[in-house]
């Protein structure tokens, strides 16, 4: 079940790197494997992990790379495609950016970093502080901190001890992201909420944190009163950074950690069930004629009124051989993006409960293309922020941070819904 | 050119090199300048360049620098890269590197140890040993570690010299006491691969490992997860009590946890059918967070996976298809996945729904997945038969207008109806609105051909439509080719003063065809013609039999022994291991010849299904994709056949020397004594009034293996369900809970008015 070696190779199949832990592949497959995907994005039938001639190549892209595992062995997939993304931010840690140029000005580094993320073609460790421990090269960019060294039995693998700051503050971001699709009929397919507790923490030492939130589960089991109840939120699906203590959490609810320095996950979560679209956009199409073409788009906030939606930004497709756009909006600013082959509408601030209109007119061409496209129009696309809001409902109740030489602790909290795969079909 | 310069470049660096190393002292800058050179070397290393022969000088400047680890780290690699190459240099490294393994630093003591072990020398071995004993009761975790992973490659290189020294003895203790996670999980690594795993693994040892699992690094976990899967706990408390250990391992945020959990989970209950579906209902939801969660390819694995478990039981998914739907910036293999996934997860309840959001799709400007939509709209017609609608969005992708999606369109047809002919009716007033001129695909123009050979006499046009391809005969595809003379020939018997032009132009043309097969069958046709018409006509064109399973769909066992490498390769490949490990250059050249006999071969040993071995039989070797119509028409003579036709033997010499291809065939010929109709009706209530009135004609008892209990159940019984309908056994009623499910089947005799 072991990976044979990572390469790591231009877009045009050139070696960059090539770590070979069993010495069962040769770098020149790196060859063979670039014609392979080149051959099979040509019929249409790329996929991440790809078998040539008994040899497995699992592959993410990343900028102007490929991060290629190879193998000969039945080797766990999800496991290793995982892996390379974990590869990838180790390297995004050290060298800042990671693409070709980075990669050459640190390559020595590289080969440290894959001697320790793998040993034999068995993955080790992939935290960057872990890791730290073993890498001697200074990073061209990257400042790197002294540390000492960790205790041989530390019972905290994510956080090295020593660690001080001036002024010790945590600053925790709720973020939900939804998803959404409705159809050309203006009925909602599917509607998703994927949630995060994104934490930075600068503390000093060996903090221990408690975090309270208005739990539905936790609610019930405390026996609060119906009216608190219906501020508690039920959540799907949570996962929690390995940090967090689950068996204090499945027998109290409690979450409590100490946490790694700097930044990392803390929980995540799901919401499947329907929720109200926050921005509501339908278009009427009024064709008048070949030369004239009216799309008239309405976007509606079904929020409180209390919050503003910003960076507000409609993507109307046109057609590929429209003429002349012109828009016409009530609210905001509109313009063409040939490239994209549509309208921009962006608004800055979208108070809750209002109606904005843009009318866009365009022509085609008197006489259509040869091969005009039939292909159905691609959906009208909506990204915005909602700050101080979450679609759950969730809520921070307290975040507690001791630790034994007793300082105070700043937290910071912040709300904020984004638009994630926000679609709504023309028809 | 490029030879002369690196050439030059690499005496430049040789005689750096010999530069630095003479000048004496220890100032910062010496250092500096030795490390620059080294990355010139490794850098040249990377691209493919030789630098083998820099050996002694980079050796003598790196040695003299013995603290400086970087520079000691890129000696290392370069020594590793040489030392197969080039085992004289080697032995020279011997006594630095174990000198290094002994030094005060643990960090280049590990090194030390790893870079000794991955010369990959065989000779060697004597030398490593010692250093890996010492390694291994070494202080410093990281040294431990390493020399653990350390025996594993000795072990690689020579067998009995890891088995002499005891050295897996002295693992199998670390993995019990070592303080360090990482140490005891590289001791399982090693002790699976040398197959001294198995005779630890019991009860102790599985809730010491469990009770910890928390320490382990997250790759680590996998590891365990993966080596406890293959124990069997004793009852089922036991089953419970690891499952609930392990519960919170299902919302661990590293995707390659959660799947072994999973996997562990779907393993320990294949015994426990009921249980077994809890855990189906319980994986559900972390993975339908992953897909929308994490990264692509990731998210591609898992679908993979969940495809999978889809086919095995698609009642637990069916209610979660919105999952599935395609967003806009998924990448095409995201898409084909849940397409596929979509198709097995249909049932009465969502295939409306799920053939509306596919039909969005056919839309689409990709044209790949297009036609993977019009696809999965088959299946879904195929499988789906009880909804309305299905059938009518397929037909409605004829009138698209994009050349590729009424092809595909068509193909599906053509294959909905060989499993129902009843559908015919409403069929082929949309498909004979096209013209075969329109269809640019062999295979599609083959599926149109064959729809008007079979259904001709109720196409209007159908002689005239032939007539036209058949004045081209020469400029069609094989495929087509084969088809045409097919179609054409059955029509005949239907409609002979309109077909007779055609069918004389496509055996005229045939039998000068240069394709063996098209050659030989024109001359069959041609010699049965002039033998006897009648004769012909029923050899020719016999009445259409319907194809209860189609040759491309996998096997359950196939799928059964795919579940039991979950987790790896074979799910995304969707074969077993062994498939694709093997598989070298040689294999695939050679796979265009095999494949015939390989399709062959398959459902031929399948006895367990001999009622259909000949039918199967037919599709299979359809497959070869030149015969693919006929096969459809020949099955449906055999039976009718008397064992003493020629009937077997003229087949065989149809397909072109594919007598032994046909001998598994010849033992089923023999009748079966009842033949059973392909549709029997029988109301409920005459059913319960035969159940009351006759006699019990025999009773057999036989027992299933646990996990194909487990399967079935998952599965809502449908698996039984079909396979019983192959074979004219259709059920009248079931249900139950485990352990005792009742399905109550019944079948009619052709003789029973």
């Amino acid at each position: 079940m072991a990976t044979s070696a990572i390469f790591i190779l231009d877009l045009k199949g050139k070696v960059i790197l090539c770590r070979d832990y069993r010495g069962d592949v040769a770098p020149k497959n790196a060859e063979k494997f670039i014609t392979r995907v080149n051959e099979l994005e040509e019929s249409g039938r790329i996929t991440p992990i790809i078998n040539h001639e008994g040899i497995t190549y699992i592959y993410v892209q990343y900028s102007n790379l490929y991060l290629v595992a190879v193998a000969r062995e039945n080797i766990n997939a999800a496991s290793i495609l995982l892996f390379l993304h974990k590869l990838r931010e180790v390297f995004v840690h050290y060298f800042n950016e990671l693409e070709e140029e980075s990669l050459r000005d640190n390559f020595v580094i590289a080969y440290e970093l894959l001697d320790e993320v793998m040993d034999y073609g068995y993955p080790q460790f992939t935290e960057a502080q872990i890791l730290a421990e073993y890498i001697k090269t200074d990073a061209y960019k990257m400042e790197v901190q002294a540390r000492p060294p960790m205790a041989v039995t530390n019972a905290v693998s994510w956080r090295s001890e020593g660690i001080k700051y001036k002024k010790n503050e945590v600053f925790l971001d709720v973020v939900e992201s939804v998803n959404l699709l409705v159809n050309s009929n203006g009925t909602v397919v599917r509607s998703e909420v994927l949630g995060a507790l994104k934490m930075r923490t600068f503390l000093t030492g060996m903090p221990e944190c408690k975090l309270g939130l208005n739990d539905k589960v936790l609610f019930e089991s405390q026996g609060r009163s119906p009216q608190d109840k219906k501020k508690a939120v039920d959540l799907e699906d949570m996962k929690f950074h390995q940090c967090v203590r689950l068996t204090r959490f499945e027998s109290d609810r409690t979450i409590s950690f100490i946490p790694p320095d700097g930044a990392f996950d803390l929980m995540t979560y799901r919401l499947s069930h329907n929720v109200k679209p926050l921005i509501w956009v339908e278009c009427l199409v009024e064709k008048h004629s070949r030369s004239r073409t009216d799309y008239l788009v309405k976007a509606r906030s079904q929020f409180k009124d209390r919050s503003t939606a910003t960076q507000v930004e409609i993507l109307l497709p046109l057609p590929p051989d429209a003429i002349a756009p012109t828009p016409r909006t009530s609210q905001g600013t509109a313009t063409y993006a040939p490239e994209k082959d549509a309208m921009v509408w962006k608004i800055k601030n979208f108070p809750g409960g209002r109606e904005f209109v843009m009318r866009c007119r365009f022509a085609l061409p008197s006489v259509p293309a040869e091969e005009e496209s039939t292909g159905r129009m691609p959906p009208i696309r909506v990204n915005f922020e909602l700050p101080y809001f979450t679609v759950s409902g969730i809520q921070v109740r307290y975040l507690k941070v001791i630790e034994k030489s007793g300082y105070q602790a700043l937290p910071w909290v912040r709300y904020i819904t984004t638009a994630g795969e926000y679609e709504i079909r023309m028809s | 050119m490029g030879g002369e310069k690196v050439r030059g470049e690499l005496g430049e660096i040789k005689t750096t090199l010999a530069g630095l190393s003479s000048t004496h002292g220890r100032a910062p800058e010496l250092l500096a300048a030795k490390r620059e050179v080294f990355k010139k070397i490794v850098n040249y290393m990377t691209v493919g360049i030789d630098m083998s022969s820099l050996f002694m000088q980079a050796m003598t400047a790196a040695v003299q620098h013995g603290d400086d680890i970087v520079l000691k780290k890129m000696l290392y690699l370069y020594i590793c890269t040489y030392a197969q190459s080039n085992p004289d240099l080697t032995l020279l490294t011997i006594n630095l590197l174990t000198k290094d393994s002994k030094d005060t630093d643990p960090h280049i003591r590990g090194l030390a140890i790893r870079s000794l072990c991955s010369l990959r020398v065989a000779n060697l071995v004597e030398y490593l040993v010692p250093a890996i004993s010492v390694g291994l009761i070494d202080q410093h975790s990281y040294v431990r570690r390493t020399a653990v992973m350390g025996v594993l490659k000795v072990y690689n290189i020579d067998k009995p010299a890891v088995h002499n020294t005891g050295m897996l003895g002295t693992l199998k203790e670390m993995l019990q006491n070592d303080p360090d996670a990482q140490v005891a999980a590289n001791c399982i690594t090693v002790l699976e691969k040398a197959g001294d795993m198995k005779g630890m693994i019991d009860r102790a040892f599985v809730v010491r490992l469990l009770n910890r699992i928390k320490e382990f690094s997250e790759w680590a976990q996998c590891q365990v997860l993966e080596a406890v899967s293959v124990y069997r706990p004793s009852n089922e408390g036991e089953v419970y009590d690891m499952m609930n250990l392990l519960d919170d391992r299902l919302t661990h945020s590293n995707s390659a946890v959660v799947m072994a959990a999973i996997k562990l989970f779907l393993h320990l209950t294949l015994a426990m059918p009921a249980t077994h579906q809890q855990v189906l209902e319980r994986v559900k939801d972390p993975m339908q967070t992953l897909i929308s969660r994490d990264h692509f390819e990731t998210a591609y694995a898992v679908l993979a996976h969940f495809h999978l478990l889809a086919q095995r039981a698609p009642i637990l998914f069916s209610s979660i298809y919105t999952a599935f739907f395609c967003r806009m910036n998924e990448p095409t293999y995201i898409k084909q996945l849940k397409l596929e996934i979509l198709a097995a997860i249909a049932d009465e309840h969502n295939a409306y729904d799920i053939a509306t959001e596919l039909t969005e799709y056919v839309g689409d400007i990709d044209p790949h997945l297009a036609r993977d939509a019009v696809r999965a709209v088959g299946r879904i017609a195929l499988e789906v038969q009880d909804v309305g609608g299905i059938v009518e969005r397929l037909l409605g992708f004829l009138e698209v207008g994009k050349p590729y999606v009424t092809a595909e369109a068509v193909t599906q047809i053509a294959d909905l109806l060989r499993r129902f002919p009843d559908l015919a009716e409403i069929c082929v007033s949309s498909v004979s609105n096209i013209s075969p001129q329109d269809l640019e695909e062999p295979e599609a123009k083959a599926a149109f051909i064959w729809i008007l050979g079979e259904f001709g006499h109720s196409i209007q046009d159908a002689p005239y439509l032939l007539e036209r391809v058949a004045g081209k005969f020469e400029g069609e595809a094989p495929a087509v080719r084969a088809a045409l003379l097919t179609a054409t020939a059955k029509l005949f018997f239907k409609r002979p003063p309109e077909c007779q032009r055609a069918l004389g132009m496509c055996l005229q043309a045939a039998v000068a065809d240069s394709d063996m097969l098209i050659h030989d069958r024109g001359l069959m046709y041609l010699r049965l013609l002039q033998y006897s018409v009648n004769e012909a006509a029923r050899v020719i064109a016999p009445p259409m039999e319907a194809v209860t399973a189609f040759a491309e769909e996998q096997s359950p066992e196939l799928r059964d022994r795919i579940f039991d490498e979950f987790n790896t390769l074979a799910v995304i490949f969707r074969e077993p291991s062994t498939a694709f490990t093997r598989r070298t250059t040689v294999d695939t050249l050679s796979n265009g010849f095999n494949d015939v006999d390989g399709e062959g071969a398959v459902p031929a040993a399948d006895e367990g299904s001999s009622l259909l071995t000949d039918t199967e039989q037919a599709e299979a070797l359809g497959q070869d994709g030149l015969t693919p119509r006929l096969a459809n028409g020949s099955p449906g003579a055999a039976p009718a056949a008397s064992a003493s036709t020629p009937l077997p033997d003229l087949l065989g010499d149809l397909l072109g020397g594919g007598g032994d291809l046909m001998a598994p065939a010849a033992p089923a010929a023999p009748q079966p004594v009842l033949s059973l109709r392909p549709h029997p009706h029988l109301t409920p209530q005459e059913f319960q009034g035969k159940w009351g009135a006759l006699q019990p004609a025999k009773k057999e008892s036989l027992m299933l293996a646990p996990p194909s209990i487990a399967t079935a159940v998952a599965g809502g019984l449908q698996e039984l369900n079909r396979r019983m309908a192959a074979a004219s056994l259709f059920t009248m009623a079931s249900g139950g809970a485990a352990p005792a499910f009742r399905c109550y089947l019944h079948g009619q005799t052709e003789a029973a008015e």
